[in-house]
């Protein structure tokens, strides 16, 4: 067991030159690719957790977004859901509106219908009970029937308050138009006689008495002085008649109301 | 064929050719074949070294190897491993190829020669003191030498020399007697039993090399945190 110089210091020298040249070829190369990887993924590693962050602050935002596009999808729901509940109610206001238009304008047609209908029903029955009265006093007493309506408003005078009677004296209306005698036929001379013979003790002497005829009047004659209506007419009774058939009618239709 | 015979105890006894003093020896020549592997190999898997997640195998494989030793070294030394990654990791790497080719036939190991473990020793001899002095200082360095009293100078000195010895000589007995061992049982029970002894001689082989590298950087880190230590106490 020796040792040999040579080889010993040749051996020294291999090994020195061995650790230079894999310095240089192994160590430094390996080490540095070794560290460029740890950097390389490092620096992936960070850009990975950058996007990631990236996506995050992407989600958060997409979410809110999300969000408040739902309470504004709400929010429109209810107020269109309000306004549709306005609508309706306004379309129904209106519909009941026009439905009470239309009933009332139905009840005043109806109404007009009725009072045209009495009106006409008055007239004729008017015409025809006058025809008819006279016709039967005719035939019964011998008698015209303007002559006893005369003859009736003659009593009436008669029959009158004298005091009230005198007062025509001092009547303003006297003195200035007369006495107008309103009747709805046509007086002859004789009745014109009676009435102003009945008259004549209330009246001054010069004063105007005039006669009309007038349509509108059914069977009847009337005078007015100073306020004071004396007539006579069988518009009372036909007046009675024709409430009679306006209580028929509400009767019978119970819905109209009196317009 | 045998190179080294049963009566040659060391491949230094084995020469090519002589010219003078310059002897070329079966130890030289295997040295200068695991350099030459160790060289090529690096140069091979290096030149198209990629820094990509997508490596070679051969790449990788040195990657581990080199990435190993450095955790070994900051184990040791809690440093910075590039310092002594060249040192450590090509002791590492000579001793530990020199061991594992013995299950070449024909092949002796350098490290089975006393001239090459004690050449080594040598280098870890006077790298301990250059690292030292490098890191501390040679005020500080050899300061130490005399720590606690002057007195210990000559055992601080006895215990460099006797470490080193003990280095070279522990390799070299290692492998020397693992050679000579397979070299008795082939003549004793040829068959099997010598296949077995080849896979513990690798074994043996690798536990060298880490000894004979780890070792060495204890050295190294004991020159080199002494101070270290001494320091972080005085602050």
């Amino acid at each position: 067991m020796h040792i040999d110089w040579f080889v010993f210091f040749a051996q020294i020298v291999n090994f020195l030159i061995l650790v230079f040249a894999l310095k240089y070829l192994l160590y430094g190369r390996i080490v540095k690719a070794m560290d460029d990887r740890e950097a390389k993924i490092t620096s992936q590693f960070e850009e990975a957790q950058r996007i990631r962050e990236k996506a995050q602050e992407t989600a958060d935002a997409f979410e809110e977004k999300n969000r408040s596009l739902q309470e504004m999808a709400q929010d429109m729901l209810n107020n269109a859901s309000q306004e549709a509940e306005n609508t309706k109610k306004e379309l129904v206001e209106r519909a009941r509106e026009e439905v009470d238009q239309i009933q009332q304008r139905w009840y005043d047609t109806l109404g007009r219908e009725r009072k045209t209908f009495l009106e006409n029903l008055r007239k004729r029955s008017g015409t025809y009970v006058f025809d008819t009265v006279r016709r039967i006093l005719f035939d019964l007493a011998d008698q015209e029937l303007e002559q006893s309506i005369v003859n009736m408003f003659v009593r009436l005078i008669r029959e009158s308050d004298e005091e009230t009677l005198d007062l025509l004296k001092q009547s303003p209306a006297l003195q200035d138009a007369g006495i107008v005698i309103r009747s709805s036929f046509e007086l002859n001379t004789s009745q014109k006689s009676m009435i102003l013979m009945e008259l004549k003790p209330y009246i001054p002497a010069d004063a105007e008495i005039s006669y009309e005829t007038s349509t509108a009047m059914v069977a009847g004659i009337d005078m007015m002085v100073s306020g004071h209506k004396y007539s006579w007419s069988i518009s009372d009774y036909i007046a009675s008649l024709e409430e009679r058939f306006s209580h028929l009618l509400k009767e019978e239709i119970p819905s109209v109301k009196d317009a | 064929m045998e190179i080294l015979s049963l009566n040659q105890i060391s491949p230094d006894q084995v020469v090519f050719l002589q010219w003078g003093i310059i002897r070329i020896t079966a130890t030289l020549l295997y040295t200068w074949l695991i350099m030459a592997i160790l060289i090529l190999g690096s140069w091979l898997v290096t030149r198209n070294i990629s820094s990509s997640l997508h490596t070679t195998r051969w790449q990788n494989l040195l990657e581990v190897v080199v990435s190993t030793i450095r955790d070994q070294i900051k184990e040791i030394s809690h440093d910075d491993p590039g310092h002594y990654l060249s040192f450590i990791g090509t002791l590492f790497l000579f001793v530990g190829l020199s061991n594992l080719l013995l299950i070449v036939p024909g092949y002796v190991a350098p490290t089975s020669s006393l001239t090459t473990t004690a050449a080594l020793a040598i280098c870890v001899f006077f790298a301990v003191p250059l690292y030292g002095i490098t890191r501390q200082g040679i005020l500080h360095y050899v300061k130490e030498y005399f720590q606690p009293t002057f007195i210990f100078f000559p055992f601080h000195v006895m215990g460099e020399v006797t470490r080193t010895l003990a280095l070279a000589v522990r390799l070299f007995g290692n492998m020397m007697s693992h050679d000579k061992v397979i070299a008795i049982l082939l003549a004793v029970t040829p068959l099997f039993f010598p296949i077995v002894m080849h896979a513990l001689g690798l074994l043996i082989g690798l536990v060298q090399a880490y000894i004979f590298a780890i070792l060495a950087m204890v050295y190294i880190a004991s020159a080199t945190q002494a101070h270290e230590e001494k320091d972080g106490k005085g602050n």
